[in-house]
């Protein structure tokens, strides 16, 4: 892949690739190193990925990985619920995000893959190597959990 | 919710990220760590297999409870399977749903359960499940999710894989190729014909399991059966199938509670509990992979493979050790081959772990379900590959020793 297009095809996922760290790193910092060393490794693995049909499921599991390797060398649980955001940002909408954010990791991801993200469940399923009947219940589970904690602020999902 | 609301959880990435992420993309060639990693003839794989069962519609033959197995690569019972299934196990109802096991079968390690959700008033009500069931459109009002084509797919390579024409996999609109939105999951909102929807998911429970006896059996109590799959029928019932299996044998009866909570339209949560015990009706085989030779693969030894055949499936488990890279490392998976060169069919895997440490070995178990045979031969190939990379570690010839 010329350097063009992976360009291309990085910024194109760029808002992507900013959700799935706010949903799995706190610290905005956190966020762009983990981002940053992704996109990285993907450049210099590049050449191995012989469908590029497949970049961005496989950009979005590179970044994953980086997220969980800045979660196990904080050596601490990362505690995303309230997580420090930056003042005044609009268009943000609060409750859905700390409601997101209170979520389990394993409901939370397929939630901001699949609803925020677009990616189909079989995608999801493989994204997070795990079946897609779990995915599946994983986002019926998350679902439920979401409304319960929106109906408390008077909100329908 | 639509997706862009959904997408307001976060809000759009603030300039200091797009600034890093633009200088990253500038300076790649200088940062270029000339590292060359090899990707993934197993991991490609794998995209092309969950693409291939996202589009392929449920086989039609009544197959009754192993019916899911039939759903991704095809495991086929052995004869006489069908005399293990339990039938009719009970029954549990509200006000508003009814729900029924209605055969099942436990060989040991994997159960299979076939299930009913009824509306009691099927002219007020719908049962559905949308991301386990086909949508109708006709029936339902939906938000699909349109997913464009890449510039750059090689569509001669997916069409074949996927066993379709262009016409049929693809379609147009505003001068934008998409996938057929017929191949999408949907996210339904509402019925055309004014039914209430009770939208429901299904667990499948081992309430007796602790965590110590969890841990031994490689098993997750609080989602054993973790495949499912809905179909709804005329008389507005629908027939849910589930499948799990532990990593290891759990004993010779096993209670399972099947669970299926519900939210009426987008309202009132309620849950149904059934709890049933399976009883495994016979026994089972198994067999050691014992290595004819050194058992040793580059970053991988052996430590113990095994395999347990019920009538209704085998189930793989490998021990072994392997040198955990860095967080990357996905670890190994598994083809096992017949004396005739082969492949045995392998359904879903399970294996994983918690923490590792960079650079140093690692012990993992890992089990998968595979076809079963009727006749056990005198040897098996096991090919080791490792996962997201190109090629495999080579294979270790195996005698087969029953135990």
């Amino acid at each position: 892949m010329e350097k063009s297009e992976f360009t291309r095809r990085v910024t194109g996922m760029r808002e992507r690739l900013y959700r799935l760290t706010c949903g799995m790193l706190p610290e905005p910092q956190d966020r762009m190193d983990a981002v940053q060393e992704a996109v990285l490794r993907a450049w210099a693995k590049r050449d191995g990925l012989r469908n590029e049909a497949h970049f961005e499921t496989w950009l979005t599991r590179i970044l994953i990985n980086e997220c969980h390797n800045i979660q196990r060398a904080r050596r601490r649980v990362v505690a995303l619920e309230g997580a420090p955001e930056p003042a005044g940002r609009e268009g943000v909408d609060v409750p859905l995000r700390d409601a997101v954010l209170a979520l389990d990791e394993k409901l939370r991801l397929p939630v901001i893959l699949y609803y925020m993200d677009g990616y189909g469940v079989a995608e999801v399923a493989c994204i997070l190597r795990v079946p897609e009947g779990t995915v599946k219940s994983r986002l019926r589970r998350a679902r439920g959990e979401l409304k319960d904690m929106l109906s408390e602020e008077g909100r329908a999902l | 919710m639509t997706r862009r609301q959904w997408q307001r959880a976060f809000g759009e990435a603030p300039e200091d990220f797009r600034v890093r992420l633009s200088e990253t993309l500038d300076n790649l060639e200088e940062r270029d760590m000339k590292k060359r990693y090899k990707f993934t003839t197993t991991l490609l794989a794998a995209v092309v297999a969950a693409l291939l069962i996202a589009g392929a519609a449920f086989a039609a033959e009544r197959l009754g409870v192993f019916r899911i197995l039939d759903y991704a690569n095809p495991i086929r019972p052995l004869e006489g399977a069908e005399e293990m299934v339990s039938g009719n196990l009970g029954s549990a109802e509200d006000e508003y749903l009814k729900l029924t096991v209605e055969a099942a079968v436990y060989d040991g390690q994997g159960a299979l359960v076939e299930l009913r959700l009824t509306p009691r008033d099927p002219e007020r009500f719908a049962v559905l499940n949308d991301l386990m069931q086909d949508i109708d459109e006709r029936v339902y009002e939906a938000e699909t999710v349109p997913v464009p084509v890449p510039e750059d797919l090689d569509e001669a390579e997916y069409l074949a894989s996927v066993g379709r024409t262009a016409e049929d996999a693809f379609v147009e609109k505003d001068g934008v190729r998409y996938f057929n939105p017929e191949d999408q999951m949907c996210y339904a909102i509402r019925r055309t014909d004014g039914k209430t929807l009770l939208n429901y998911d299904v667990e499948g429970l081992l309430p007796e399991v602790d965590g110590p006896a969890a841990k031994d059996m490689r098993v997750e109590p609080d989602n054993y059966l973790d495949s499912w799959e809905g179909e709804e029928q005329a008389d507005g019932s629908v027939r849910i199938w589930g499948s799990g299996f532990a990593g290891r044998p759990m004993g010779d009866s096993l209670r399972l509670d099947v669970v299926c909570g519900y939210r009426i339209e987008d309202g009132e949560y309620r849950s149904l509990s059934l709890p049933v015990t399976l009883v495994k009706t016979e026994d089972t085989r198994r067999v050691k992979l014992v290595p004819e030779g050194e058992a040793e693969l580059e970053g991988f030894r052996l430590r113990n493979a095994e395999i347990t055949f019920s009538r209704i499936r085998g189930y793989l488990t490998v021990e072994y050790d392997f040198l955990y890279r860095d967080a990357k490392d996905m670890g190994m998976d598994f083809r096992l081959y017949d004396p005739a060169g082969d492949e045995i069919t392998a359904g879903n895997g399970h294996g994983g772990w918690d923490d590792m440490t960079p650079g140093q070995w690692e012990t993992i178990l890992a089990s998968q379900e595979i076809q079963s045979l009727d006749a056990l031969p005198e040897a098996v190939e096991l090919e080791v590959f490792r996962i997201g990379e190109e090629g495999t570690l080579g294979r270790i010839r195996c005698r087969v020793v029953g135990e």
